[in-house]
């Protein structure tokens, strides 16, 4: 074989086992950090919730998708399928509490309490939009309590 | 439509609700996971921050999905899922509004479990489809349980699968739901 031809050779070889490392390395890139992703926006939970109910379309082409830190009084937890959502209640609405919703992520899970209910903290999560009751943030995490 | 689901909603929670209010059950932690099985990948996401509300009286059911909300393993496949697939930033929210059939056979006073047939509107990616299903009521001291598992084809809510990976992604999505509500007492 000419040397041109096994220089052809290794460079395609290389080629293709980049690409596939580059491929596999995309298809199983992890979940952002999301606790330590930067704040989007800060805001409080009731400035945050009257934006929603107010113009959901305008809200949620601001914030949905955005990472959010929320400001605002915890009103309850709650434990579903093993996942902790705090919640911060707005007002009573036509189902029930309504407000914003937290899903915490597993780690930050732990550190909510029940000795937190009724204080002021901070709530980092990635919006998800409005669905006409609440505002949904998942992948919450703890940032501060007072 | 959005403005017809709201009223809706309000129709269910307040009009039957003023004389029946014993007899609405709700839940906003209602589970839906999808699920595809195709020769490229699975596809499996669940949600479960899903509003789910049920008029015993009349068997109204209404279902209010964020497509944001929906976790899947891996990132790669959520991100395509929210951008190129349901498009969650132009059409953020999928409903079904439907009426369990026979909902008076159900007897919501005591502990059992029903077979029943769910007919309603399915709204996802901006489309609008009929769908009528199978599923299970459960009545477990005072809560009531329901499960569906069903397949859609993604073609009817105009979800577009790229050429790239045509053949190699299911074109139906196997969707099982399953709500557990309590009684609402305002």
């Amino acid at each position: 074989m000419k040397k041109w031809m096994k220089i052809i050779a290794v460079l395609t070889i290389l080629g293709v086992l980049g690409a596939v490392a580059l491929y596999v390395f995309v298809y199983n890139k992890p979940h952002p950090s999301y606790a330590k992703l930067e704040a989007d926006f800060v805001v409080s939970s009731s400035v945050l919730y009257s934006q929603f109910k107010i113009n959901s379309k305008t809200a949620s082409e601001k914030y949905n998708a955005k990472m959010l830190q929320i400001e605002g009084i915890l009103s309850k937890i709650e434990e579903v399928d093993n996942t902790s959502i705090a919640c911060f209640i707005m007002e009573e609405g036509v189902f029930g509490d309504q407000g914003i919703r937290i899903s915490m992520m597993p780690e930050y899970a732990t550190a909510l309490s029940t000795e937190m209910i009724g204080k002021q903290i901070k709530i980092k999560g990635l919006c998800a939009g409005y669905n006409d009751t609440d505002v949904i943030l998942e992948h919450g995490s703890l940032a501060l309590i007072y | 439509m959005k403005y017809r689901i709201i009223v809706i909603f309000i129709l269910v929670f307040t009009v039957a609700g003023s004389t029946m209010q014993a007899q609405k059950y709700i839940t906003k932690n209602a589970n839906i996971r999808f699920y595809s099985d195709a020769p490229a990948e699975k596809i499996e996401a669940i949600n479960n921050q899903v509003n789910c509300a049920l008029d015993a009286s009349t068997g109204d059911l209404v279902f209010k999905v964020l497509m944001q909300s929906f976790q899947f393993e891996k990132a790669l496949m959520q991100e395509h899922f929210n951008e190129n697939y349901v498009e969650s930033p132009k059409f953020p929210n999928a409903t079904f509004m439907g009426k369990i059939e026979g909902i008076n056979t159900i007897d919501f006073s005591k502990n059992g479990k029903y077979d029943v047939v769910v007919n309603g509107n399915l709204t996802m990616h901006g489309v609008t489809k009929p769908i009528s299903e199978k599923g299970t009521v459960e009545v477990v001291d005072g809560k009531v349980i329901a499960n569906s598992k069903f397949t859609i084809a993604i073609a009817d809510y105009d979800i577009k699968v790229p050429s790239a990976v045509v053949g190699k992604i299911s074109e139906k999505v196997e969707i099982t739901v399953n709500a557990s509500m309590e009684k609402y007492v305002k």
